[in-house]
């Protein structure tokens, strides 16, 4: 698998705090590749500075084997960005939009007009081609956004949480048109908080949280790096004291769990024979279940595993 | 147009010259589109031309002062539609357009030509009809004088454009930005012969108008419309400097956004 973005030790400030803390990561071609974290996490600085909209403060990033800082124009011709915040001038309409942007990307003629018609069809935006782009609803000005990147189609398509307030049919067209842009050839990027399009989407994904990647491989993988088989959601009837806890793992003997108000999650092998001898013995030590269940992990649940929060 | 488009493929190439034609067009459509400006600065400057002027030239009767103060108020018009072309570009700041711009396949450099450039074309395509009142009303309609005119104008405004382009981007505040925009504007306006001869004007004055670029123009304007007599700066001097100035503006604005600017 060749690279397509390489990145090493990559820290940020703004000012005086460091939203990026020495990201080491590898992005190959032709893959989609999640960056997953929770709201000011760094992905978008991260992506940024991948597009050479700002500028590293340390470290080393390459996009198709060209550094960023040292030629950025370079990398950009490389690569197309979706932004976060939709941009467009307060005068435009959506197809003056999605022509100016096809043009200033070098696409001309029935090439251009095609990509335009193709793309606006199958994220239904058709029939709001001739309206003003500023009076268009939050999901409509995304699904624009997205498009820009998708007609395009730059060797690397940059997407900043691509389906945030998009609707589910929406989503699912935008997801089909990545896969898309994939199979011809193009690198896809993408920064999402939302653990299910991870999943649906992406090939490999990685995990920040705090300007630190804390985990990265495949959805399966990850999964898999959560050491026991299955996970034991527990909710109690109150929250419990440090000397409770203190107790319940003496009595139980599971030191692999989270405890976070009344909630517990037991990461245990055997789960269905497990839940019946827990609960027993933690109503012989006077603790109440309010709720149990068993399920396979989730990305949620890696991570929480990693980061003892949850995204939702 | 005004500015060669040989010229600029020289220095850029094919697809750089597309890529600034294409910024100054989006420019010039959205100019086009966002009337109230435009409409507001015609109506003032008719204003000035038909009540305020004539009633001036009644009070003041120094030779030939409505004519002067005509080329005073085309110079005014320029200049304030140059500002408000260099503004634009706080304003993409502020709705986010810049880092927009940052991310595409055009270079930073490219961006800011083309924005210096869209600020000395709009000026000069939207004074014409202006110019051409002016003209007639001074008696002095002639095609190679529009042709020069219409040539300072475009040269001047780049380099009003590409100051205003400076400091946005040097403060990107759009608070601080506003207020030194309003300074800017009013000393240039104030100390500057727009409305009077050095001459007449008490010496604290004098100075800062004999270095201020708006004399410049106007005098050199006024010495192509009015001739031999109707300026304080003369032409040898003035053409230079307004030459310099937007060679300076053009290098700074390039080297600042190259160096310095960041799109967050
Ligand atoms: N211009 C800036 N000045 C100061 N701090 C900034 C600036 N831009 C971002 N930050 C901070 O850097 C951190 C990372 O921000 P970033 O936008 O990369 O997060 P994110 O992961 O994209 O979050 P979200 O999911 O909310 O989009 C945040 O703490 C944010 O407040
Ligand atoms: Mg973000």
């Amino acid at each position: 698998m060749k690279v397509a973005v390489e990145i090493n030790n990559l820290s940020k400030y703004y000012g005086s705090f460091q939203a990026l803390k020495s990201l080491t990561l590898n992005i190959y071609e032709g893959e989609i590749f999640g960056l997953l974290g929770p709201n000011g996490a760094g992905k978008t600085t991260t992506l940024l500075i991948l597009a050479t909209v700002i500028k590293p403060s340390s470290g080393n990033v390459k996009v198709m084997g060209i550094d960023v800082t040292k030629e950025p124009l370079k990398v950009r011709k490389n690569i197309g960005f979706s932004f976060q915040e939709p941009k467009a001038l307060r005068v435009d309409t959506v197809l003056d939009v999605l022509r100016w942007h096809g043009k200033i990307c070098g696409l001309r003629g029935i090439e251009l007009e095609e990509n335009i018609r193709r793309i606006m069809a199958n994220l239904g935006l058709a029939k709001y081609s001739g309206k003003m782009f500023m009076h268009l609803s939050g999901g409509l000005k995304k699904k624009v956004e997205v498009a820009k990147i998708l007609i395009q189609k730059p060797k690397i398509a940059i997407f900043d949480e691509p389906t945030a307030q998009v609707d589910v049919i929406g989503k699912h067209a935008i997801w089909n048109l990545i896969r898309e842009l994939r199979d011809e050839g193009s690198t896809i990027i993408i920064a999402t908080n939302d653990m299910n399009e991870a999943e649906m989407l992406c090939d490999r994904i990685a995990i920040i949280h705090n300007g630190v990647i804390i985990v990265e491989g495949k959805p399966e993988e990850l999964k898999d790096k959560i050491p026991s088989g299955d996970i034991l959601e527990i909710e109690l009837e109150r929250n419990l004291t440090r000397k409770e806890i203190g107790l319940m793992v003496e009595k139980i003997g599971i030191s692999n769990f989270k405890a976070t108000g009344r909630n517990i999650i037991f990461y245990i092998n055997r789960g269905e024979e497990m839940l019946p001898i827990i609960m027993e013995k933690m109503n012989s030590i006077g603790i109440k279940i309010k709720r149990t269940m068993i399920k396979e992990p989730t990305l949620d649940d890696v991570f929480f595993y990693f980061t003892g929060r949850t995204l939702r | 147009m005004m500015f060669s488009s040989t010229l600029l493929e020289e220095l850029y190439g094919e697809n750089e010259m597309r890529n600034i034609l294409l910024i100054i067009s989006r420019d010039l459509s959205k100019l086009i589109k966002e009337k109230f400006f435009l409409v507001m600065r015609y109506i003032s400057t008719l204003i000035q031309i038909f009540v305020y002027g004539v009633i001036i030239s009644k009070i003041i009767t120094f030779k030939n002062f409505y004519n002067y103060y005509l080329v005073g108020i085309y110079v005014i018009l320029v200049f304030y539609v140059a500002l408000n072309a260099g503004y634009d570009v706080l304003d993409e700041i502020r709705m986010g357009m810049l880092e927009y711009y940052l991310s595409l396949p055009i270079s930073r450099g490219e961006y800011i030509v083309a924005k210096s450039i869209s600020g000395g074309v709009l000026s000069t395509v939207y004074s014409i009809p202006i110019l051409a009142l002016i003209l007639l009303l001074s008696n002095a309609f002639s095609p190679l004088k529009i042709i020069e005119i219409l040539t300072l104008t475009f040269i001047f405004a780049l380099s009003m454009s590409g100051i205003i382009i400076i400091i946005s981007l040097q403060i990107k505040s759009p608070n601080i930005s506003d207020i030194i925009y309003g300074v800017l504007v009013t000393l240039l306006l104030k100390l500057s012969t727009v409305y009077y001869p050095t001459a007449v004007m008490p010496s604290f004055y004098k100075y800062p108008a004999l270095i201020n670029p708006v004399s410049h123009i106007t005098d050199l304007l006024r010495y192509i419309i009015l001739g031999e007599g109707s300026y304080s700066i003369p032409p040898e001097i003035a053409f230079p400097a307004i030459l310099f100035l937007a060679m300076a503006s053009i290098t700074f604005t390039t080297i600042i956004m190259e160096r310095k600017v960041e799109g967050r």
